[in-house]
Formats: C-alpha cells, structure tokens, sequence
C-alpha cells in the first residue's frame, strides 16, 4: 500500500489535484468505502485492494454539480471505473481537463453479500491473498475460499481489470479472471423457455423494495430526475406491485443501452440480493451484436445510440 | 412468573398451536431473501439466521398497502380480514422497534386504524442473540442483545431447546395454554445467564450517549456535516431497512375513474419527499437529507416521544452500499460537540 501512496502523493502534487477519489479502510471488516482525499496527509489513509468494490466514477455527477465548478480530480480507477468515466467524458458529462485517472489492476472486488454467506455470522478480522485462494481470518478461524467464490458476479465475466485508458497506471496489470465467457449467465438464461424465464423475473423483482440503490450506485444513471419520480405524469406506480418494479427496471436497463460499462455496482448495492445486471447484459451484447460496440474503452468513439454507421445492421427495422 | 421449555424438534407443534389462533409470521426463504411472511400449514420457519434483510415492521406496516378502494365519488375503505397475528422468531431489536413506530402512530391525538388493524390483537414472541454481529448496537440505544421490550415472550436458544419467559400478561396466557411446552426447571432458568452475559458482554461499549441530542442540536450549521455525508448516494436502503422509519406517502391509482388509494413506504433521502409544487425544495442537497435522518433520529424524535429513533439493528451498516455507519457518525458527533464545547 505504502508504494500506492507514494505514487498517488506524487501525482497529487504534480497535477495540483484539488481531490483525490479513492477507498479508506471501512467500518466493517474486509470493507473499503470511497474517501475523498483533500491533502497530501489524509492520503495516508488510502487503500486499493480486493474489498474496494463501489464504482468511484459515480461521484463525478455530484463533482459537477458542485457550486463554482468541479475541481481538479484525481481517481483511483478500476478497469470498470475507467470506462465509466471515458463514457461520462463521451458523453458530455464530465471535462476530461478536470480528471486525472490513475489506474490500479482489478483483480476483482469482494461481493459484500457472498462474503456474508460465506462466513455465515462469524466475526472476521483479516484476510490474505494467497495465489487464487483468499485466507479469511477471525478470532478463532481460518478458512480458504477460491476468491471467484466471493467476488462480484461481473468480475467474472469481466475483460478490462485494468483501465483502458489512464493518466497513470499504478503497479503491474492484472489478468483478466477467465471464468466465464462475457455473456455466459445471458446465454444461459436464453435457453429457457419464456414462460420460465417469466417465472425467474417475477421471483426476482417481486423482492424489489424500491429503494433505487441499484441506479443510485450507478455511474452512468446521471440524470437530473429520474423518470420514476416524475408525479404529472407518472410513468410508474410508486408501489411494490411487480408490475411496477419491472417497469423501473427494464427502463433503466433500456436508459442504459450502449452505456453501461458492466461495473456490477447495481447488484452489488441491491440490499435483498436480486440479479439486477442481467438486464443491462442483455441490452450490452445486443448493441455488441448489432453495433460493434463496448462502451467506455476511449474518449473518442461517440456512443452507438448516438451515431449513424452505413454498416449498422438495420434487419429489424421494418 | 413460570418460565417454559419448548423443544426444538417442537418448533412445528408449537406453530401448529398458535395457528389455531392466529396468523403466525416466522422468518421464511424465498428467493435467497429470509423474510417475515405468514405460514403456510405445515411449514417450518427458518430459525437460523440473525437479521431479516427488511425489518419485521412490515408485517404491521406493510411496504405497500391499500387504503381504500373507489368507484366514481364512492369510496369503501379497505379492511384488514387476516386475523390476529403472531410473529415468531423476531429479534429484539425488531421487536423494540414495534413499540416506537406505535409511539407515533398510536397517541392521545391520533389512532392509525390500518397498524391497529394488524397489530391490536397481536402477540410477539422473540428471540434473544447470542450471537451479535459486528454491525449490532442495540446496546447504544436503550435495548440489548435480550432486551424484552415490544415482546409479549422471549425466547432463549440454549442449543437443543429455546427457554421461553413470559414479558406480558397476553404472553403468560398463551404460553400457560400450550400442549407442546414444559415448565422450565430453576436451574434451565438459572442456566441461560451466562450465554446471556457473553452476549452482552461481546458488544461494542456504547459512547455517551445522553449526550448526544445536546450535541446534535449545537451542530446543525457545522461542517462535519459535509464529511460524513459526502459519500452518501442518496439511495432508500437505509430507510427501508430501519424498523423504525414510518414515513409514508399516499398515491392514487387508477383506471377509468376506478382504483385504489394507496399508502407507500417514503423516505427522507429522494429529493422528491420535500419537493414542493412551485418546484422549490427546502432539502436540496443530499447533506441536508441525510442531515435530516440523523436530526429526526436522534434529536426530534427524542422531544416527540422521548426515545430514539433507532433500535441499533445495524441494518443500516450492514446494507449501506458505501459503508456510511451512523456509529461513526454519532462518535464523530459527540467529539465535535465536545471540541466546540471546550473552544466556547
């Protein structure tokens, strides 16, 4: 970590950032939570490691909105959270001149809900990182876990650990986690009948409490006010009935559409646990298919539902 | 008063009982969730776990619950036709919680039909945590790992049985008239004392916290406000995980000139709860929302109904998506506090 630090003072003072965005040690154990770092000493405090799971890019939407403009930033940048803030720069949302990237090698980010059925109400205090096994420990336990049990559903399908583009690239890239092939769980659920896959949605999204941390914890849900809060009219009833949660959620995920760089931050936010990625990968490898496109890999490209090819395919259109 | 015995393999019998008589709601699985939902004949509960993800206060105050039906200008109130309910297997801290949220919406001045519908007749059997988590602090707040408040019965898990104490008169009466339990000898009474401690004893020390409402109040224009919510992206997960929090908003749905008028659980933390038709909001920033929750928490709701609006289940820290820990807030508080207070 000391080398980390070094590195992020370093280009604190050579970019003359204002803030760094980056993960402190949390309150609970095996828990980084975002911080944001305003000098060269509360930097002491930094950490990167398997615990930092939030999308840090998430918080440049408030930057912006920060009275007398944003400042000069500096992020500490997951693969995912690199791509997040090339699409914010694509676009329009945020000026690149005001954010420094400074990527890390992802080796993935601890689920916080896999890592509490794993341990299933002991107390842990500490971890290490063995080789592809993570040692969990507390008072009186150990016990070895393959870290692809603990991680973040999109880590495993996951491509870019490391971020795409970067102001600076801290330490050694990591390798990609080959579990899975990208759209592995999409795939899966497309052999089902639609009565069954039916049936997987409305178990799913009945749980759905409405909370919006799914679209609060997500970079690229920006707007200003969000369709299910307009009241003249109402889009979308304010209830549970899982008709209205359905509605919410295939409408983000639609919003989404060649936007969501797969940070798997909604999921990881969802307090009763629903697969609310599976939607946005759907919509992520249609406009694969159709448009040849990722989104957040650079800040040129504009995005697929905002650009014209001759060669987009068009079998659909009637 | 007699203290009772139920043996676990007796778990379903004793269900089995009590649903002569009531609706019982015990913590089920569904879907990878464990939620407190009416059982079903002949189902068991799920008796090994800690903490529901949603509070138990649904079970009285549901998330989404209709008020009244309406047809042109006729409008028929919706009624409550479930029965009187029993939940089995809360913990305390959820328990207690039953006992503010009524503070508030049963009083000399007001009477919520649709929480006494459900809750009137009702009988809560608890049970004490011998294990508390890292996110527990029921002990900061005026409760405990087997605190007996809001609880007709508390139930005592010594491993192969539940030691069962009667709290109120209603919990006496329905365990005095159960087939499956035994009275418990002195010594099983005697001997849930030690766990008991352990419990206790394994929790975090609480700070001062009768200090905290003064500190509170001396804080309200200072800047710790900003650190501690800087982070906060202003989600409903701390709200609608409280079993606390009662705030509600009221919708009309319809079709055609017929529907139903609903009442939804709201939270402080969408700008759109203080959001005023002129388009004007008094809570702009998510800091003065958030600002607003711990206010109401620990300050307003002290001079309403003289406790506060937390029961310490940790909910809150386990769920938060960026790990904001109102411990940490309270602590950072009452140091603040305590600085201005040695710098006046």
């Amino acid at each position: 970590m000391k080398d980390l630090i070094d590195k992020v003072k370093t280009i604190f003072a050579d970019e003359s950032l204002d803030v760094v965005i980056g993960f402190e040690r949390g309150s609970i154990p095996l828990r980084g939570t975002p911080r944001f770092f305003e000098s060269a000493e509360e930097l002491d405090g930094l950490i990167f490691d398997i615990t930092c799971h939030n999308t840090l890019a998430k918080y440049l939407a408030s930057e912006k909105k920060r009275p007398g403009g944003p400042r000069k930033i500096g992020i500490i940048a997951k693969g995912c959270d690199a791509r997040a803030v090339a699409q914010m720069v694509v676009e329009d949302q945020f000026p690149k001149e005001n954010i420094v990237v400074m990527g890390v090698p992802c080796k993935g980010a601890i689920a916080p809900s896999k890592l509490r059925k794993i341990l299933d109400g002991k107390v842990a205090q500490d971890f290490k990182i063995e080789g592809e096994i993570i040692v969990i420990s507390g008072e009186d336990f150990s016990i070895d876990v393959p870290i692809v049990e603990v991680i973040q559903n999109n880590c495993l399908t996951c491509q870019h650990p490391n971020a795409p583009q970067s102001d600076y690239f801290i330490g050694e890239p990591a390798e990609p986690i080959p579990t899975k092939t990208p759209f592995a769980d999409v795939e899966k659920l497309s052999t089902k009948t639609p009565e069954e896959r039916w049936s997987y949605f409305e178990e799913e999204y009945s749980a759905c409490i409405r909370c919006y941390a799914c679209r609060n914890a997500c970079p690229l849900c920006y707007c200003e006010e969000c369709f299910v809060e307009r009241t003249n009219p109402s889009w979308v009833g304010k209830g549970t009935d899982v008709s209205d949660n359905f509605i919410y959620h295939i409408v983000r995920a639609l919003h989404l559409a060649g936007r969501c760089v797969d940070c798997g931050a909604c999921a990881t936010a969802c307090p009763l646990d629903i697969d609310v990625r599976i939607l946005g990968k759907r919509v992520e490898k249609e406009v694969l298919e159709r448009f040849d496109y990722v989104a957040g890999l650079d800040y040129d490209t504009p995005p697929a539902l905002a650009a014209f090819k001759e060669d987009d395919k068009e079998e659909f259109i009637m | 008063m007699d203290y009772y015995k139920l043996k676990k393999p007796n778990v379903d019998e004793f269900i089995a009982e009590l649903r002569k008589e009531y609706s019982v709601y015990a913590p089920v699985d569904k879907v990878g969730i464990t939620s407190f939902a009416p059982l079903a004949e002949g189902q068991s509960p799920n008796m090994d776990f800690l903490l529901t993800q949603k509070p138990a206060k649904e079970v009285f105050y549901p998330q989404t619950e209709v008020l009244l039906h309406f047809e042109g200008d006729q409008t028929t109130p919706a009624e409550y036709t479930g029965g009187p309910i029993a939940i089995f297997g809360v913990r305390p801290c959820d328990a207690r919680g039953f006992k503010i949220v009524e503070k508030v919406f049963v009083d000399d001045r007001y009477k919520d039909f649709y929480w006494l519908a459900r809750r009137k007749d009702s009988l809560v059997i608890a049970v004490g945590c011998n294990s508390p988590v890292p996110e527990c602090f029921c002990n900061w707040v005026g409760g405990g790992p087997f605190g007996t408040e809001g609880s007709d019965v508390l139930a005592i898990d010594t491993g192969e049985q539940y030691i069962l104490e009667p709290i109120t008169e209603l919990g006496k009466k329905a365990l005095s008239a159960m087939n499956c339990l035994e009275k418990a000898t002195p010594a099983e009474v005697k001997a849930v004392d030690a766990p008991k401690a352990t419990a206790i004893e394994s929790m975090t020390k609480p700070p001062e916290m009768e200090n905290l409402k003064a500190s509170l109040d001396s804080l309200f224009d200072d800047p710790l406000w900003n650190d501690v919510t800087a982070k906060c992206l202003g989600c409903a997960v701390c709200t609608y995980s409280c079993p606390t929090c009662y705030c509600f908003d009221i919708q009309d749905e319809s079709r055609r000139g017929k529907g139903v008028r609903l009442r939804i659980w709201d939270t402080c933390q969408f700008p759109i709860f203080t959001k005023e038709g002129s388009g004007h909001n008094p809570r702009k920033s998510q800091m003065s929302r958030l600002r607003q929750r711990y206010m109401h928490k620990f300050s307003y709701m002290i001079e309403t109904i003289s406790e506060f609006g937390c029961v310490g289940c940790g909910r809150c820290v386990t769920a938060c998506p960026v790990n904001i820990d109102v411990r940490e807030f309270i602590v950072k508080s009452l140091e603040k506090a305590q600085q201005k207070g040695a710098a006046v």
